[in-house]
């Protein structure tokens, strides 16, 4: 399952993207992903728990994000994901499918190149 | 755990319950409103997320295997189909109230003698008599009349009703244009009528000036006062809701005479606070009352009321509720075949199943899965059901029309549609649990083990002979029923009715045209010429002129006292009156006992002589020599009472199917012409439709201002009679004959697929000397065990049925053996029949092909 052309999925769902970003640093419970997409978008995408589990668990059946073995000191309750190789691969190439379309916002005059770098 | 929290997450499929809920528990505290809405649109998004899977998994699945859909789709048509055109005849015909405002204050008043002779009909005092009690608030009485309507000297046909004019604020019936009749209308010498919406725009172009319009109905000028709305529809015990195109006014005075003259059919409405039970309290005091206020006239003559809906709908009503319980025994027969179905399909997966659910898959999943392919055929079944629905409907319509009241209001409506739903779940439900209880949860390793040994598991076989036992049963209950039925309804139309069966066409009785029925020396007249022209027609032997013929719409019935002898009061005797013409007897074969016809010499000059049949004889002039004896004739329409001798004895003729002949008396047309005749002829050689048209020709040429009558043969006349009784015996017949192939295709299915089980175990059998007769014999013990299960349950059940239905069997006995033992045997040589061509395959398996089997 996990091959060929990630370009397959895009474009991804904003909120999925998010998730993925959140992610991408270390591996977190379902609760800190809201929390961190959240912040990340200053309040602009607030994922509901079932939006957010939805997702998780679509993602996990295609291979992108993995639950993985580790309690937590808080609450037993929660559980980890962490990104897979193959579901790095699909955030990267929704995140070059984003550059590229920022950057032909910037040719267009759309976006000034200092806003843009 | 948050309450609403754990409420909205019941909205979601288990398996993210289990997987994700404690983690959504974990973050409570911080779960908003707006959270509880997400997951509970997840929640749902989820579901119909596995249903789409499971719609295009199963659709997958079906559109390989054409033939197994084909054959359920057509059970499932049949069951769900059978089911939604009965549900949508019985809705419109009984479940529906009456069409009148405040139904259930309409009753309808009965009138029995405790004497020997029952009537049913009451005179025109009973109503009126009814007006002092307190617990009616109006009592009215009708008459079924018909005849000519002259407009602008063009004859239409008509049927109306006369009615005592409370008749109108009983049933809450207004009128669109002028007024409806009031009790001024009864008064003598007043003409007035009120007509139908149908008849104002058929005969006189829909014009609002129509009121105070004369027209002459029967030769009787009547003024119009009044159109009712559109599809009125009328009320009474014989015609049901039958529109009338006229209606007029009886008087509102009864004679003395009147009171033993009973041919009304009799309405009323409750006061408020009135119940049956009160009313009929009321009317025993005022019976006994009357009794003795009118010793002869009203002799043991008892009035009650009964509900209108039970009276008019109660005949249909019974018939309706059983064969609706035959088409759900159908369609429980069709849901057991196509579990049976569904069953070997899906058992043939169990290995698949077994990896399914080691992979993860919850039996629930899987269960959900059956469903929705049983669902789906289901599905189809209902749509193509209800085309069958709709299609059987119109095809049946004619005989619906004859056989039930109201049925022109039988429609497949938003209801039926409904009810088709409600079958669809329940046959989805029946068809897919019992495949589901018998795919249990056996695991990868048993499976395995079993699958190479190609055997049945036993427990899923008992499932499925239960099954084709519960088939078998409700089959053999069905067929009994109608096999009941449909004798009794053999019986009925051949009912000796002491006439000649052939050659005989009856015209319906036309009234006769004039100012107040004409003078009788126009009618005799009248008569003379109209009869020398049926004579005369091509073809004809004998012809005859009638008041009243057997089968017939009319019967007046009067007392006929014989002269010189006293009687007890009550005990006078009571007979059918009837005006003839010579060779009324002649026409319709009835043979003289003793005396003579009437002949031509019996004129209005000569003395007056009467005739009487056999019962008349033995029930009243019994030990003596009737012929000689003399007996008050009554007259009616201005034709005299008088004592006539009689001078003949004829055989009985019957005037019902279901009830012994009648004592009867003649008196001559030509001494007593009566104000309206239908005329008999008998033409052996000549076909019914050009006799009828003749027939017709000779009533035109008499009478230019009447509409000529209907013709009926013998044959038809029983039709008519026997409507509903053949309605019910088609019906049941067709649904038992669908039951019975249902069963005979599930026997089929299930020892095909019992044979395929076992086809290892044949070969080895053969292999070890078993012969072909020893295969096919132990096939065929197995079918002929699960039919004797099901044949002794299906007995009972029949024979339950059967009491239950008792009433409408006539004269025959409900647990007639003949049609049982013909039942029992029909049912065991289909049964064997239909395991015979997998029991056959099973003997010509070759060992060695059973043993590569796997």
């Amino acid at each position: 399952m996990v091959a060929g052309d990630p370009r397959a999925f895009l474009p991804l769902s904003p909120s999925g993207f998010y998730i993925l970003l959140a992610l991408s640093a270390e591996e977190r419970h379902g609760y800190s992903i809201a929390k961190e997409v959240e912040e990340a978008t200053e309040g602009t995408v607030r994922l509901g728990p079932g939006t957010l589990y939805r997702l998780i668990k679509q993602m996990v059946t295609d291979g992108w994000i993995v639950e993985v073995d580790r309690v937590d000191s808080e609450d037993p309750r929660r559980r980890y994901y962490r990104l897979t190789p193959w579901g790095t691969r699909v955030a990267r190439a929704e995140a070059e499918r984003l550059y590229n379309a920022v950057r032909t916002a910037v040719d267009r005059k759309l976006l000034s190149a200092r806003a843009f770098a | 755990m948050n309450l609403w929290l754990r409420l909205v997450l019941l909205l979601a499929p288990r398996e993210f319950r289990d997987h994700y809920g404690a983690q959504i528990a974990a973050q409570e505290d911080t779960v908003r409103l707006g959270d509880l809405f997400d997951l509970a649109v997840t929640g749902l998004r989820l579901r119909w997320d596995d249903f789409v899977r499971d719609v295009s998994y199963a659709l997958r699945r079906l559109r390989a295997a054409p033939l197994f859909v084909g054959i359920v789709v057509l059970t499932f048509a049949l069951g769900i189909g059978a089911n939604v055109a009965v549900f949508s005849v019985l809705n419109a015909v009984v479940l529906k109230p009456l069409p009148f405002k405040n139904a259930d204050g309409i009753v309808i008043i009965e009138g029995s003698s405790s004497g020997a002779v029952p009537i049913s009909h009451l005179s025109l005092a009973d109503p009126l008599d009814m007006r002092s009690l307190p617990a009616f608030a109006a009592t009215s009485g009708l008459d079924d009349d018909g005849g000519t309507m002259l407009v602008q000297k063009k004859p239409f046909a008509i049927s109306g009703f006369d009615v005592i004019p409370d008749y109108f604020a009983i049933l809450g019936i207004t009128a669109q244009l002028g007024r409806v009749l009031e009790p001024s209308d009864s008064n003598p010498g007043v003409h007035n009528i009120v007509i139908s919406d149908a008849i104002w725009h058929r005969d006189f172009a829909a014009d609002p000036n129509v009121i105070g319009e004369t027209v002459r109905v029967n030769g009787v000028p009547e003024r119009i006062v009044g159109v009712l709305h559109p599809n009125q529809p009328s009320l009474s015990a014989d015609d049901g809701f039958d529109p009338q195109d006229y209606y007029a006014a009886l008087p509102e005075h009864a004679t003395l005479e009147d009171r033993d003259h009973r041919f009304l059919d009799g309405i009323a409405r409750l006061a408020p606070g009135a119940t049956i039970a009160s009313a009929n309290a009321q009317l025993r005091l005022l019976s006994s009352r009357l009794q003795k206020q009118y010793p002869e006239e009203n002799f043991r003559w008892n009035l009650s009321v009964a509900s209108s809906r039970s009276v008019i709908l109660g005949g249909a009503s019974s018939v309706l509720w059983m064969i609706f319980a035959a088409v759900i025994g159908i369609l429980l027969i069709a849901c057991a075949n196509v579990g049976n179905l569904l069953g070997a399909r899906w058992s043939t997966r169990d290995r698949e199943l077994a990896v399914r659910r080691a992979l993860g898959a919850s039996s629930r999943r899987i269960g959900a899965q059956l469903l929705v392919e049983a669902g789906l055929l289901a599905l189809v079944g209902a749509l193509f059901g209800v085309a069958l629905a709709y299609g059987g409907l119109h095809v049946l319509a004619a005989l619906l029309a004859n056989a039930l009241p109201r049925a022109s209001t039988i429609h497949i409506d938003a209801l039926s549609l409904l009810y088709a739903a409600a079958v669809l779940v329940a046959a989805t439900l029946l068809a897919g649990l019992t495949p589901m209880l018998s795919l249990g949860s056996p695991d990868l390793h048993t499976v395995l083990k079993a699958a190479g040994r190609g055997g049945d598991a036993s427990s899923r076989h008992r499932l499925r002979s239960a099954l084709v036992v519960l088939e078998i049963a409700l089959a053999l209950a069905l067929v009994i029923i109608s096999g009941l039925t449909v004798r009794s309804f053999v019986d009925l139309i051949n009912t000796p009715l002491g006439i000649r069966p052939n050659g005989v066409t009856t015209s319906n009785f036309t009234m006769l045209p004039g100012q107040n029925l004409g003078t009788l020396a126009e009618r005799a007249a009248m008569q003379r010429d109209l009869l020398a022209r049926l004579q005369a027609l091509p073809g004809v032997q004998a012809a005859a002129l009638t008041a009243q013929y057997p089968l017939g719409p009319l019967s007046s019935r009067t007392s006929a006292p014989v002269f010189g002898r006293t009687y007890p009061i009550g005990s006078v005797p009571h007979a059918a009156a009837n005006n003839i013409t010579p060779k009324y007897f002649g026409v319709l074969g009835i043979p003289l006992l003793r005396g003579r016809s009437f002949t031509v010499a019996d004129t209005m000059d000569s003395a007056p002589v009467a005739i009487v049949n056999e019962t008349f004889v033995r029930r009243f002039l019994l030990g003596t020599n009737p012929i000689g004896a003399r007996i008050r004739a009554a007259g009616w329409n201005g034709t005299l009472t008088r004592w006539a001798t009689i001078v003949g004895v004829f055989g009985d003729e019957r005037d019902h199917l279901t009830q012994p002949p009648y004592p009867e008396y003649f008196v001559p047309m030509a001494q007593s012409p009566s104000a309206f005749t239908s005329a008999i002829v008998y033409a052996p050689a000549v076909e019914s439709a050009v006799i009828a048209r003749e027939m017709q020709t000779a009533f035109k040429a008499t009478l230019p201002t009447v509409e000529p009558p209907d013709t009926y043969t013998v044959a038809q006349l029983v039709e008519n009679h026997t409507a509903q009784e053949r309605f019910t015996a088609i019906l049941l017949g067709t649904l038992a004959l669908i039951a019975l192939a249902l069963a005979l295709s599930g026997i089929y299915g299930v020892v095909a697929f019992s044979v395929t089980q076992r086809s290892r175990e044949f070969g080895v059998r053969i292999a070890h000397g078993a012969t072909a007769r020893n295969i096919l014999a132990d096939v065929l013990r197995r079918t002929l065990s699960t039919t004797a299960v099901g044949a002794a349950i299906g007995l009972v059940v029949a024979a339950i049925a059967a009491r239950a239905i008792a009433s409408q069997l006539g004269s025959m006995s409900p647990f007639d053996p003949a049609t049982f033992a013909t039942v029992i045997a029909l049912v065991f040589v289909s049964a064997v029949l239909a395991s015979l061509h997998p029991a056959l395959r099973a003997t010509r398996i070759q060992p060695v092909d059973a043993l590569r089997y796997e």
